[in-house]
């Protein structure tokens, strides 16, 4: 029975109420309580009075900086409470400094990034000719100078007379054609020294270059005639006089080498594709 | 007389910046609060002490209310700071078992150390009881805290805590009948 009971009172402490409990959190034993409740309560003033016996800790020297107000500029007023007023006030005013120099820094550096998009996306839109704002430069407009006003001939293409696209020519407008056309690139690419030019244009380029390697291994075929055929000399003419599908003597004798397209690199005669045979 | 001055207007002096207001208030609760830290087991009270006021002087401005407020809130960062040191303790184990060692080998601190609360037994037996079971006994009876003042501490109601501390006494007569001895 009593087992019982010491079990309820070891778990609970039900039987104690509010005054006893505080009694023994003191350090006393309260009426009617057995001799357990005596060993807590004289633990307990034992932990109590160890508390009291700690001696004071030794204030830091950080702590005692934080708390001794020293003005950093020397003052007349006397009054302490004054100074940490002014302490705190000047803190305050450090800190909103430091706060707009932090926001003034976000807005300057948003108003560049902002400046610099819109000049970008101003430009791109001209580039594309979305907008036509006057004073912009139109970046397109030199690559098609490049392109369209390369050719000595304004009213001929290098496209029309390459690719061949053209239906009825005779057979003397074709070579006068192909002649004219090839004549500028090549002679451009003559002076050049490469004949390599980037646009569309570049396929007269490879015109004048095929038509010289042609002109050279032609030549070295015909026992040295024409063997000095100079580089300064009009390629086209060079081209003309000796290809000889051109002439009708051979008709499709270059059907091995001019089986490429015109301007391509497998050593067809561009101006014979160009003439439809 | 210090007995005289209210608790208030120390209080107003210390949010003043006065110094020896500032000093009278370490001086008058610190005690309390290395009692408290040294009964929690930490491994430099004093240290932590200062820790504690160090926070507190910073940030007084921060504080408004009474007597009992101030202490609770006191207390408070010092149990903060406690849960923090156990935090970084059970992160870095070989630190506190090599501090044990030094301190076991040296002697004097550890000697010094239980001197203030007993001995080892009797701490034996604080960490034998549950951490909200041991926060409150010590808060209530190392700290003197009330049962809101403990209450505010430990984030908790009144009615908690008088629950909290019967079965912490319920707990510590166990452990007493248990070595079945005391000083």
């Amino acid at each position: 029975m009593s087992g019982r009971a010491d079990r309820i009172s070891v778990t609970s402490l039900g039987h104690l109420d509010d005054p006893a409990v505080e009694r023994l959190l003191r350090g006393e034993t309260p009426e009617g309580t057995g001799r357990g409740m005596t060993a807590v309560a004289s633990f307990l003033l034992d932990v109590r009075l160890s508390a009291r016996d700690e001696p004071i800790p030794a204030m830091e020297p950080r702590v005692a900086a934080l708390i001794a107000v020293e003005p950093a500029v020397p003052h007349v007023a006397t009054n302490p409470r004054r100074t940490a007023r002014t302490e705190r006030a000047n803190g305050f005013g450090e800190r909103m400094r430091k706060i707009m120099r932090a926001i003034a820094a976000i807005l300057t550096g948003k108003l560049i990034v902002g400046a610099a998009i819109a000049v970008a996306s101003v430009g791109g839109l001209q580039q594309a000719d979305v907008i036509d704002i006057p004073g912009l430069p139109d970046a397109a407009k030199p690559g098609a100078v490049e392109v369209d006003e390369a050719p000595t001939d304004p009213d001929r293409g290098f496209g029309e007379d390459v690719g061949g696209e053209r239906t009825s020519p005779s057979a003397s407008e074709q070579r006068r054609e192909g002649a004219d056309g090839g004549t500028a690139p090549a002679a451009q690419s003559g002076l050049d020294g490469n004949g390599a030019t980037t646009d569309t244009g570049g396929d007269s380029s490879a015109i004048s270059l095929d038509t010289t390697s042609a002109t050279t291994a032609e030549a070295s075929t015909e026992d040295g005639d024409d063997t000095s055929a100079d580089t300064t000399e009009d390629a086209s003419e060079v081209s003309d006089e000796r290809c000889p599908g051109r002439s009708g003597e051979v008709p499709g004798a270059h059907g091995a080498g001019g089986a490429g397209p015109p301007g391509s690199d497998d050593g067809g005669h561009p101006s014979c594709s160009a003439s439809g045979t | 007389m210090a007995t005289t001055v209210r608790f208030e207007d120390v209080l107003d002096d210390v949010r003043a910046g006065e110094p020896a207001a500032c000093e009278r208030l370490f001086n008058s609760m610190a005690r309390r609060v290395a009692g408290f830290l040294r009964a929690q087991g930490v491994a430099d009270p004093e240290g932590l002490t200062n820790e504690v006021f160090h926070r507190v002087f910073s940030s007084i401005d921060r504080f408004d209310g009474g007597e009992g407020q101030f202490r609770a809130w006191v207390f408070t960062i010092a149990r903060n700071l406690v849960a923090d040191e156990r935090r970084r303790a059970a992160r870095r184990p070989w630190t506190r078992r090599a501090l044990d060692k030094v301190v076991a080998i040296g002697g004097d601190v550890e000697e010094e150390a239980l001197d203030q609360l007993g001995n080892t037994w009797a701490r034996e037996i604080l960490q034998a009881l549950s951490s909200d079971q041991r926060d409150v006994l010590l808060l209530r009876v190392v700290s003197d805290l009330s049962v809101k003042e403990t209450a505010t501490v430990l984030g908790k109601t009144p009615g908690a805590v008088k629950t909290l501390q019967r079965r912490a006494l319920a707990s510590l007569r166990r452990h007493l009948r248990t070595r079945g001895e005391h000083r």
